[in-house]
């Protein structure tokens, strides 16, 4: 692991972020409106009363800590990395001394350095204004950051990794949509995992969408019982894991293709 | 008239580029698809639990998707992409292209307006309409409100919506002539998606700044009204009457910047 | 008037913003703009009569693009007036936009996605060009630029020649009065620079197009234009022929000749005994090359002779590019 390299990486794409940190800014507003709308809906919706175990001051806890749950695991590195496939940009990277993956992370990471602050003073207004109910437990706390980690790990590998097929497909811009499409279905931004109907509900539960924004929102907020935070767990391993070898073997491909034709 | 034979070419040329990319037919389609599930589901699991919703019943909120779907697919047509590919992401005043569409001798409002085509916004605007005449015709409460008088202000109400689509999104375009590196048409986009619902579900200061500041309430939830037999004709007038000057005003602010292009640029 | 295009004192300033780097400054600009003025054309006057093409000539930012943006009506000038095909240019008449081509050699106009024959097609549409006119057009235009293949192809699989030509073409289907130029023959390689010019020379030949090029490839300019306008911070500092422009600037020539073995010869030899003033610009081997002022070519040239018997003695002016550069540098001596 080339830390040093990694850290350069990371500086370099924050600075340039910072330079137009008012575009990332808007960028981060934009997001925030899917979530904001559905928890208005659900306040609306819950009324006085309470909805599949969810009151007012539940849904606005959910969907605030969802807000930045999002900000913390959303991936926007894989929308350039089609292009650089196209443009031949990839060399430059490939010539370097690390691992082609750092450079979308670090500027994953960089991204969201400079729009978390903002987020958070939103949110926390927001919270304010809104009142935000719920009482974090301690092991709720101490078991959501892995949640977390895995989260942000698994929603990066996978959009990664579809990016990727642009070594092999002229427009990968519509599957990446189809990918943000099913997040925003199935990950909790329409409605918290437990509220779905029957079907729809387990199979949010094995789909991996669910682990990389709703499970550890679901977490601590304290809404799941202590099996379901350990089922929920091993299961977001199990996708990282798989995300994470269906990365390794795309890439391998697609370079092997890449360099073949020579790029 | 030579414009509307221009129109012709415009749509043709569009459907040419986007023939050559069949895979992104499939694509979009199974994106359509599982816009609409969603779209409905999520509805559908929000009614799973309440009759109403700020005094809107199923069948009407399911009306008032309908009219977002169709709203949203309108604007995907033809206006969207076209100033999209004036101020968007890789727009032409990020390119440099622009003194090329300057150098045309055609008015630079109507070319940049009508140049690039969606046609797949067809599909999605034909399933909008589907789910509008879904909801006023299978569910009850509604085909007693419709009259012969819904047959006119309906589409009255969506050409005033589009009116006020069309002005904003032109406001933001041209904005990015004075900001240039923020490319703000994505405002809309993110804002727009407060339609799904009716515009009363939100709280107070956010429920005027979409009733009058982007005006998503007159966009969406008005037309809405009018399927549901509830017009409110002093509402529809102002609309009219608002969109009227909202497009008179960014006429000229488009011009404006226009002008600036031209006098301190390099 | 009789002029194709009518340049009277044109001046361009732009205002451009600035300020410190940190938060005060920010601050204080908002309340109070802070602004300087740079003056990219400076007052410029020429004319052009139809038919002419002239070469428009200066270093980098001396504000040649400026002056074609404002002839074709991108850009208001700040003072001064402009008449062009009986036009004010940036009136940006569509009548005037007809008549007229503007050709960027690093920007392409054609759709990306579409192919070479559709993005024809769309440019005759828009111009308006009858569908008679627009075949005899398309039919020369791709003989003499040979587009055939390309016609089917989209305009991002080409190469940069290609692309050239087929840019080329796309600015001529309407048959404009007057052609801008901004440098067209930008990385490309020598035959297709010379394919370009060739269809250039013939074409203005035959139509009597006006037109106005920038070129840093001095080959262009020589090969293209009769008549060069020098542009230099701003200012016009020569507009004439480009013989007139080499006599100004450098009055000298070069003489190349090769000295028998065992023989040398210096410069101070050549002042001290002979009072010819040389500068030697060039020794390899035995081969000399001398720079000398035209007052002392004739009697170097016989002295050289009447020394040695030389056989391969040649006289040459110096490269342009050596001309041109020195002029970018130090600006036409008076």
């Amino acid at each position: 692991m080339n830390f040093r390299g990694g850290i350069a990486l990371i500086r370099k794409s924050l600075f340039s972020f910072m330079a137009s940190r008012g575009f990332f800014w808007t960028l981060s507003i934009s997001w925030m409106m899917g979530p904001l709308v559905f928890m208005f809906v659900w306040l609306a919706a819950a009324g006085n009363g309470s909805i599949g175990g969810y009151n007012k001051s539940d849904f606005t806890s959910y969907y605030l800590i969802l807000i930045l749950v999002n900000q913390l695991t959303y991936p926007t590195s894989h929308w350039v990395i089609g292009e650089n496939i196209q443009l031949g940009t990839l060399s430059t990277w490939l010539m370097r001394p690390l691992p082609v993956i750092y450079e979308a992370v670090a500027s994953d990471m960089a991204l969201k350095i400079v729009c978390m602050p903002l987020v958070l003073a939103l949110v926390v207004l927001l919270g304010i204004v809104l009142g935000f109910g719920t009482v974090l437990s301690w092991t709720a706390t101490a078991l959501f950051v892995p949640a977390l980690l895995m989260a942000c790990m698994l929603r990066f590998l996978l959009s990664y990794t579809i990016a990727l097929f642009a070594f092999w497909t002229q427009k990968i811009d519509s599957l990446l949509n189809v990918n943000d499409t099913l997040v925003f279905l199935l990950a909790g931004q329409v409605a918290p995992t437990l509220l779905l109907p029957g079907i729809l509900r387990n199979t949010s539960m094995c789909l991996p969408f669910r682990y990389m924004l709703g499970f550890p929102v679901e977490l601590l907020t304290g809404k799941l019982a202590v099996q379901d935070v350990v089922t929920g767990l091993v299961i977001q391993a199990i996708w990282v894991f798989v995300a994470f070898i269906l990365q390794k073997v795309v890439l391998s491909h697609g370079i092997k293709k890449y360099t073949a034709i020579g790029g | 008239m030579r414009y509307l034979h221009l129109l012709v070419i415009f749509i043709r040329a569009s459907f040419q580029r986007e023939a050559a990319f069949r895979f992104n037919f499939a694509i979009n389609f199974l994106n359509t698809v599982l816009n609409l599930v969603g779209s409905i589901g999520g509805l559908a699991v929000v009614f799973h639990n309440k009759d109403s919703l700020n005094g809107w019943g199923y069948s009407e909120a399911m009306a008032l998707l309908g009219v977002y779907l169709l709203m949203l697919g309108l604007k995907g047509l033809v206006i969207g992409p076209s100033l999209d590919s004036l101020s968007g992401l890789s727009g032409e005043l990020w390119t440099g292209l622009f003194d090329f569409t300057l150098l045309k001798p055609i008015p630079v409002q109507y070319h940049v307006s009508f140049r690039k085509w969606s046609l797949w916004s067809v599909v999605d605007i034909t399933i909008a309409a589907a789910i509008i005449i879904l909801a006023v015709f299978k569910h009850n409460s509604l085909p007693s409100d419709i009259t012969y008088g819904t047959y006119i202000l309906f589409p009255l109400s969506i050409l005033i919506s589009l009116l006020f689509i069309y002005s904003v999104l032109l406001i933001l375009a041209s904005a990015a002539f004075w900001y240039l590196g923020t490319p703000l048409m994505w405002i809309f986009d993110s804002l727009i998606q407060t339609g799904r619902f009716p515009v009363g579900i939100y709280p107070g200061f956010f429920r005027i700044l979409l009733t009058w500041f982007i005006p998503v309430g007159f966009i969406i939830t008005v037309p809405a009204q009018v399927l549901s037999g509830r017009t409110d004709t002093a509402l529809l007038a102002g609309g009219a009457l608002l969109s009227a000057v909202l497009f008179t005003a960014a006429t000229m602010f488009f011009r404006q910047s226009i002008r600036k292009y031209s006098s301190a640029s390099s | 008037m009789g002029y194709s295009i009518s340049v009277d004192s044109i001046k361009k300033v732009y205002r451009i913003s600035q300020r410190d780097a940190g938060l005060l400054p920010a601050v204080k600009s908002l309340f109070r703009p802070a602004y300087s003025e740079v003056t990219a054309v400076d007052g410029i006057s020429f004319n052009l009569k139809q038919g002419e093409m002239v070469g428009f000539i200066g270093p980098n930012g001396a504000g040649k693009t400026t002056t074609l943006k404002m002839l074709s009506g991108l850009l208001h000038p700040t003072s001064g007036k402009i008449k062009a095909a009986d036009f004010v240019p940036w009136d940006r008449k569509a009548a005037y936009l007809k008549k007229i081509g503007f050709l960027m050699g690093n920007k392409s106009q054609l759709t990306w996605d579409n192919t070479i024959g559709d993005s024809f097609f769309i440019l005759k549409e828009i111009y308006g060009v009858s569908s008679n006119d627009f075949k005899n057009r398309m039919n020369e235009l791709v003989e003499l630029l040979e587009l055939d293949d390309l016609l089917k192809k989209l305009a991002r699989t080409l190469s940069l020649g290609e692309r050239a030509r087929c840019e080329l073409a796309s600015v001529l289907i309407h048959s404009p009065e007057i052609l801008y130029l901004d440098e067209p023959t930008l990385g490309l390689d020598v035959s297709m620079q010379l394919k370009l010019r060739g269809f250039l020379k013939e074409y203005n030949r035959k139509y009597g197009t006006t037109v106005l090029l920038t070129s840093h490839y001095m080959s262009d300019i020589v090969s293209l234009c009769p008549r060069v306008i020098l542009i230099n911070k701003g200012r016009l500092s020569y507009d004439g022929d480009l013989a007139g422009l080499a006599e100004k600037v450098a009055p000298f020539k070069l003489l190349k000749f090769r000295l028998p073995d065992g023989e040398v010869l210096t410069e101070n030899s050549l002042f001290e005994q002979y009072k010819v003033k040389a500068e030697l610009v060039d020794a390899v081997n035995q081969e000399r090359t001398l720079r000398v002022s035209k007052e002392y070519l004739l009697p170097l040239t016989a002295f050289l002779l009447g020394k040695w018997s030389l056989s391969d003695l040649s006289i040459e002016d110096p490269p342009i590019e050596a001309l041109i550069d020195k002029v970018y540098r130090e600006g036409i001596p008076l």
